[in-house]
């Protein structure tokens, strides 16, 4: 019952919490899954550009002979070269073009197999995006790719350094059309985004209420909780009062004598240390299921429950008084107090009409021991 | 039914184009953007005033707000189309133009910005730089022809 109810208060926190968690979970998953087949159609495409690459290289160095350079000698060469290269160009390559590298180490288009529009001119300077990209192709003489972000239409870059005499020439470079996989998941990257979006927001909100319930809750207990003794406040009594309608309880009213006289003779600061001192003494003496609760300044109400019979109550209201009998309070090294605490007890019938009047009969008991002469316990 | 099953596919339509809106990728947008590096390189101005003939980059009007479309004569910097009327204008005005024979033919246009291979090409005259004594930063050096 009691898990019941604090899986209840706890809902908020718990919801958001797996809400939290299967959200993390559903976009580690989303995304691996995702960069798996976009990596596995990538490795195709660059081993499919690498083989056509070589193709493309062989057929030119055989119409070029020496050097590939030797296209800028012929403008029969150089078109015969932009005719070749555009042979190339289908659906998948969408820019074939060769780039060589001037004197002053500047890239130069040598030869260009695009379509009029994009058709560049013999020596025209290029300037790469990725300018990295193609150092490390020039530096390492091997094929580099990459996947291009910086250009309309195209997937990614392919570039293969046409090497003669161990000295890189040129460059030929394949610039990949979005295949129709990778155009199917470009239509999908705005929905994919606003995944990501959605997702963040999800992830946001569950933290933001993991957050309130954890500041609900302290807020909460801070409620509930007498600060100086850390028993439960009256507050907590209001909270509970309807759970405790059918179970088999006692109250016990506990106040402590002659406290004025303490507090006028010693200060107040040493009347909140007998205060925190009766508190830690009752939790001793009473059981895990007993509820302590500081009912008043002085004043403590203890509900028992789940006792088997009368005796029983009684033997732990005893347990009470005898607590403080034992032995002084110690408030400091020079300072020890006698404490003696009056009980009123009513073992309540069951079922009972309200723990108010219940309270009250105790109440009532307290008062008739605190007549007949405090340090005492009357039953009800 | 049929009315809630029409209202709920409105509002996916709704929330697909929104999010096709707010996601899409903008070459118009890229290019104001480039545009606007130019012209703060040159004009070296926070809002440069901007004469252009050409069409396409005429679309970036409202998108930078470093750029202000002006008339030819208040203009600090000039795009000119290959067709131009003002592409042989002799004035003191930075005159870009879109179109790479465009630059080729007339010596005295400084730079030519233009779209091929599906990117931004950015080509700058040296000769002209060295002359007007204009310090361009490190990322337009490698445009320097």
């Amino acid at each position: 019952m009691k898990n019941l109810s604090m899986l209840r208060k706890n809902s908020f926190f718990i919801i958001s919490l797996f809400i939290l968690l299967g959200n993390i979970w559903l976009f580690v998953e989303f995304k691996q899954v995702s960069a798996e087949q976009k990596n596995e159609a990538k490795i195709m495409q660059i081993n499919r550009a690498s083989n056509i690459s070589d193709e493309i290289i062989s057929n030119v160095l055989k119409y070029t002979k020496d050097s590939i350079l030797n296209i800028k000698q012929s403008a029969f060469v150089e078109q015969e070269i932009n005719k070749m290269l555009s042979y190339y160009r289908n659906n998948e390559i969408k820019y074939v073009y060769i780039v060589y590298i001037d004197e002053k180490g500047a890239f130069r288009y040598l030869a260009d197999g695009s379509r009029k529009i994009d058709k560049a001119s013999l020596h025209q300077k290029f300037t790469p995006a990725l300018k990295h990209l193609w150092d490390r192709a020039l530096s390492k003489k091997k094929i580099v790719y990459s996947l291009q972000d910086s250009a309309e239409g195209l997937w990614l870059t392919h570039l293969t350094p046409i090497v003669s005499d161990t000295k890189v020439e040129a460059v030929l470079v394949l610039d990949i059309s979005m295949s129709e996989y990778e155009n199917f998941h470009r239509l999908l990257e705005p929905l994919e985004k606003f995944i990501d979006v959605f997702v963040g927001i999800l992830i946001l909100v569950a933290t933001a209420t993991i957050f309130q319930s954890i500041l609900f809750y302290t807020q909460f207990k801070r409620s509930i909780i007498d600060p100086l003794t850390k028993l439960y406040n009256r507050h907590h009594l209001d909270s509970i009062k309807t759970s405790l309608n059918n179970d088999k309880i006692s109250i016990m009213m506990v106040d402590i004598d002659h406290f004025k006289s303490i507090n006028d003779t010693y200060g107040h600061a040493v009347g909140d240390v007998v205060i925190s001192s009766v508190a830690k003494k009752l939790l001793i003496a009473t059981r895990l299921e007993d509820i302590v609760i500081r009912y008043g300044g002085e004043e403590f109400l203890i509900v028992v429950r789940s006792a088997k019979t009368k005796d029983d109550v009684v033997k732990i209201a005893k347990r009470v008084l005898g607590s403080l009998r034992e032995n002084n309070i110690r408030v400091d090294d020079s300072l020890s107090i006698e404490v003696r605490v009056s009980i009123g007890l009513n073992i309540c019938t069951v079922p009972f009409e309200s723990l108010d009047e219940e309270i009250d009969k105790a109440d009532k008991m307290l008062y008739k021991a605190k007549k007949a002469g405090r340090n005492r316990i009357e039953i009800a | 039914m049929v009315w809630f099953g029409v209202s709920v596919l409105k509002i996916i339509l709704l929330i697909l184009i929104s999010i096709k809106l707010v996601f899409a990728f903008d070459a118009t947008a890229v290019k104001a953007e480039i545009l606007s590096k130019i012209a703060y390189e040159f004009v070296k101005k926070d809002v440069a005033n901007i004469y252009t003939d050409d069409a396409e980059l005429l679309k970036i009007k409202g998108l930078s707000l470093s750029l202000n479309h002006s008339s030819l004569e208040d203009a600090d910097i000039v795009f000119v189309t290959q067709n131009s009327e003002n592409v042989s204008i002799d004035s003191e005005k930075y005159i870009f133009t879109t179109c790479y024979n465009t630059f080729k033919k007339y010596p005295h246009i400084v730079g030519v910005f233009f779209w091929q291979k599906g990117r931004p090409n950015i080509i700058i005259r040296e000769e002209i730089v060295k002359k007007q004594n204009i310090t361009l930063s490190e990322p337009f050096q490698r445009f320097l022809e």
